[in-house]
């Protein structure tokens, strides 16, 4: 079952003099459960494709253009109400600098209810702190009631950054998107929350849509990778294939850059 | 415990200040040429009786012994005798207070109350017609004076639309609507420069707020531009703001002394202005480490609410 | 001179500087204009013409003793903008030096200054202006004395911070490596850096003293008469509001026009591109 699909997705900036284009005619599709690595380096344009599918451009510098079909809604076309139904509730993001994503002054465990408390009305307070202490638990924090009440400047970068996949995957969603959510931390963290996106994806079926300019990072978590240069896509297929006999010049060229780990 | 350390520290550093602003206060009066006693009893008073005087006032012991002794009163609330209405200073200003607190109050209070839903609606259509309009507008009323300000009131609702009576002030413990209705107008020109210049900061410190990623998070559960100001940027917004209302309330009692001149108003303003041109100076003591008392308590207030709003502090 | 003109100009494009400039020289032209020439001796008083309305001979009208209104607003002018400037050059040297020594050298002087320093700081300027003029008497001079005496803090305050901040910078290090003395790094040094800082905080100081000073006035406790000042015709006009509304109005406008001028030049310097 296909969840997401994107159909000639193009986007300009049109604060400049001339309209620049940083994305073009980009295509792909996801399935329901699918982890699909999206690569390339800083510029190619893979963050604004994954801020377009969340519905996050800035409207006023950017225009977007094609189609991003999600839930069988064109989230490009929608009225910004519908849009934010969506947001927060079937499709989640997580962001690279958990230092500065939270909200500084507002507990953690607000944070974490707040997706609960706009779309789940329904829900009472205690429902919803009960569901929130459980995502904490479930993204392997100790004593979940501390840092319910804590702060953000309270918990390092690592806890940040499962305090924000704890929020986004609250209200159970479909589709997450995780823009480069390892870039800000150690590596022994790193590889944490990898395997942690990873359990979530098998337990919860969460759709991943995984960007990252790491090849080594992506060939862990995915199996399905698209590589991205200079705002279009160059090269597409299973992990495996692409990381094994890449067709193209430049994907060659990344796949030799990946340093060999040897103990 | 470190709170508490934090708590006595702060303790500390207030009583330290009025310490200093009192010896100031106390050695810049006796600095002045001139012998108490002598203006008191005149040029033709025998020398036997200025001695006596002098030393029933205590003018024969050493300056610090003095200093201390006027301290200590002070304390119990005994600011001495005016020099020149004879009635003891605690019961000349006690009466006073409450209509200058009120008058700073209420300018405090509109400040903040109009400042933040104009800075609000600002950012909202930051660029766009009203942003621009409300940004000259509020350029301009930053540059006149609270005092001329008050005149204008005076002409325009006073005697052109007759909404109060110019020069009929009430006091407040005759007839207290009408004391706060009278005062309302002196309140809001005290109030207008610094509530324009609170919009001015508070639009671009929540402009600056918008750009932070917490605010695109917050966008990404499903918040509207709305609840992503009210619920997450305002209050980050608010905490530089906070500390500069609470420096503003001290500029508001110099405001408001001055207003008191324009409305007629009989406050604190009126005596401190009477006895500096007496030159009476215990009560000119008195005013000044009554106001002393409040910046720094105001200093203090402030600390405490910026460590409410903003955690980070706390540590 | 036009060309220097010119290239500020295009330097700080934007309109509050333009708008700053234009009235912040018109009103330099009326003080300076004011020291020997006035339409009016100032303080011609003229019986038939009290209270006058403004007209084509009198552009203000005339005040309750029958003085032109213009005439007394541009000395007005002059003596507030005069008393202003020395007010800040005393508030702003003397900080300087103060808030230079402070941060340059910190230690326990440093602390114990500076501690003095932010009592007086959270203090009202024009409420230490008082207490300074019950001491020493009101005046022109004395008004002087007291503002620029209450204005240091605000200045040192500034100044030290920046001293301190550039003190720990390496290029100082390097200096004392070639052997200068503290005074030249102070002065010749740190100094030129913080210019753009001490220009903004002198100008915002500037805007502060034509308030103060108009409100000392105002209360009776600054200029003295027969001298016109601005503050304390407003005084006077209040109590002719209602014949004569233009005398206070054309009063006030003329202090909210000085401020004006001064804050939208400051901002626009600071909003270059």
């Amino acid at each position: 079952m296909k969840i997401l699909s994107v159909k000639d997705l193009t986007i300009e900036f049109h604060d400049h003099k001339l309209p620049e284009r940083a994305v073009e005619k980009v295509s792909f599709d996801m399935d329901e459960g699918e982890v699909l690595g999206l690569v390339g380096e800083s510029g190619s344009g893979k963050s604004l494709t994954a801020m377009a599918i969340a519905g996050l451009l800035p409207r006023k510098r950017l225009n977007a253009f094609g189609e991003i079909i999600f839930e069988g809604k064109d989230m490009l076309k929608i009225p910004r109400s519908e849009l934010r139904e969506l947001q927060g509730d079937e499709l989640s993001v997580i962001f690279q600098e958990p230092m500065t994503a939270l909200n500084p002054t507002m507990r953690i465990g607000k944070q974490v209810e707040e997706p609960l408390f706009i779309h789940h009305k329904e829900l009472s307070d205690a429902e919803r702190k009960a569901k929130a202490l459980d995502w904490l638990e479930k993204v392997e924090l100790h004593d979940p009631e501390r840092v319910y009440h804590s702060y953000p400047h309270e918990l390092s970068g690592g806890m940040r950054q499962r305090v924000m996949i704890a929020s986004a995957m609250v209200s159970d969603p479909k589709l997450l998107i995780a823009d480069e959510p390892t870039t800000a931390l150690d590596v022994t963290v790193q590889a944490q929350i990898i395997k942690l996106l990873l359990r979530l994806n098998l337990k919860q079926k969460v759709a991943i849509l995984f960007i990252s300019h790491d090849l080594s990072l992506v060939k862990q978590i995915s199996e399905n990778v698209i590589v991205m240069q200079n705002g279009s896509i160059v090269e597409k297929g299973k992990t495996k294939d692409v990381f094994d006999s890449p067709v193209e010049e430049y994907t060659k060229k990344l796949v030799a850059a990946i340093p060999e780990v040897r103990f | 415990m470190s709170l508490l350390k934090a708590v006595i520290k702060k303790l500390g550093i207030i009583l330290l200040t009025l310490l200093l602003v009192s010896f100031a206060v106390y050695a810049a009066f006796e600095l002045i040429p001139g012998d108490p006693a002598l203006s008191k009893l005149g040029t033709d008073a025998t020398p036997e009786a200025l001695a006596a005087l002098r030393h029933e006032m205590g003018l024969d012991k050493p300056f610090i012994f003095r200093y201390f002794s006027w301290l200590l009163s002070c304390l119990k609330g005994d600011f001495g005798i005016s020099l020149s209405y004879g009635r003891t200073v605690s019961s000349m200003i006690i009466s006073r207070i409450p209509v200058t607190v009120f008058l700073t109050l209420f300018s405090t209070l509109i400040t903040v109350v109009v400042s933040i839903p104009v800075a609000v609606l600002m950012t909202k259509y930051a660029g766009r017609f009203f942003d621009r309009f409300t940004y000259v507008v509020n350029q301009l009323v930053m540059s006149v004076p609270s005092f001329f300000a008050g005149i204008l009131f005076t002409w325009f609702f006073g005697m052109i639309l007759k909404l109060f009576k110019p020069g009929g002030y009430v006091s407040y413990d005759k007839d207290l609507p009408g004391f706060l209705f009278y005062i309302l107008f002196p309140s809001i020109a005290v109030a207008l420069p610094k509530c324009a210049m609170s919009v001015k900061l508070l639009r671009s410190s929540i402009l600056e707020e918008a750009d932070k990623d917490y605010v695109r998070t917050a966008y990404s559960r499903g918040n509207s531009t709305m609840q992503v100001m009210y619920r997450h940027v305002l209050k980050n917004a608010l905490i530089p703001l906070v500390t500069f209302w609470s420096m503003s309330v001290a500029d508001m009692i110099a405001g408001a002394i001055v207003i008191e001149q324009v409305f007629n108003i009989p406050g604190l303003g009126r005596i401190l202005l009477s006895s500096i041109q007496n030159r009476d100076y215990p009560v000119v003591e008195a005013v000044i480490m009554l106001i002393a008392l409040v910046v720094v308590v105001m200093n203090l207030l402030s600390d405490i609410l910026c460590k409410k709003i903003d955690p980070r502090l706390k540590s | 001179m036009i060309k220097t003109v010119k290239k500020l100009f295009e330097k700080y494009k934007g309109f509050n500087f333009c708008a700053g400039l234009i009235i912040t020289a018109v009103i330099f032209l009326i003080a300076v204009t004011g020291i020997f020439y006035t339409p009016y001796p100032s303080t011609a008083m003229n019986a038939a013409l009290k209270n006058a309305a403004p007209g084509a001979a009198h552009i203000f009208g005339c005040d309750n003793y029958g003085r032109d209104i213009f005439s007394r607003v541009m000395e007005g002018i002059k003596n507030t903008f005069f008393i202003s400037f020395f007010t800040v050059l005393l508030g702003s040297v003397a900080g300087m030096i103060l808030g230079a020594v402070c941060g340059y050298y910190g230690g326990k002087l440093d602390n114990i200054l500076m501690r003095l320093n932010d009592a007086l700081f959270a203090f009202p300027s024009i409420l230490l202006a008082m207490v300074i003029i019950a001491l020493v008497g009101p005046g022109a001079f004395n008004v002087v004395l007291a503002l620029g005496i209450a204005f240091i803090p605000s200045f040192a305050r500034i100044v030290r911070a920046e001293f301190k901040k550039q003190a720990s910078l390496d290029y100082i290090a390097g200096a004392k490596l070639m052997g200068a003395g503290d005074i030249r790094i102070m002065f010749v040094h740190i100094l030129p850096n913080i210019l753009p800082v001490l220009i903004s905080s002198v100008m915002i100081g500037f805007n502060n003293a034509v308030l103060a000073e108009a409100g000392l006035s105002f209360l009776g406790i600054g200029v003295q008469p027969p001298e016109a000042s601005l503050g304390r015709m407003l005084s006077e006009a209040q109590a002719f509001l209602f014949t004569a509304p233009w005398y206070a109005v054309f009063t006030g406008l003329s202090i909210a026009l000085m401020v004006l001028g001064f804050a939208l030049l400051s901002e626009g310097i600071s909003e270059k591109k």
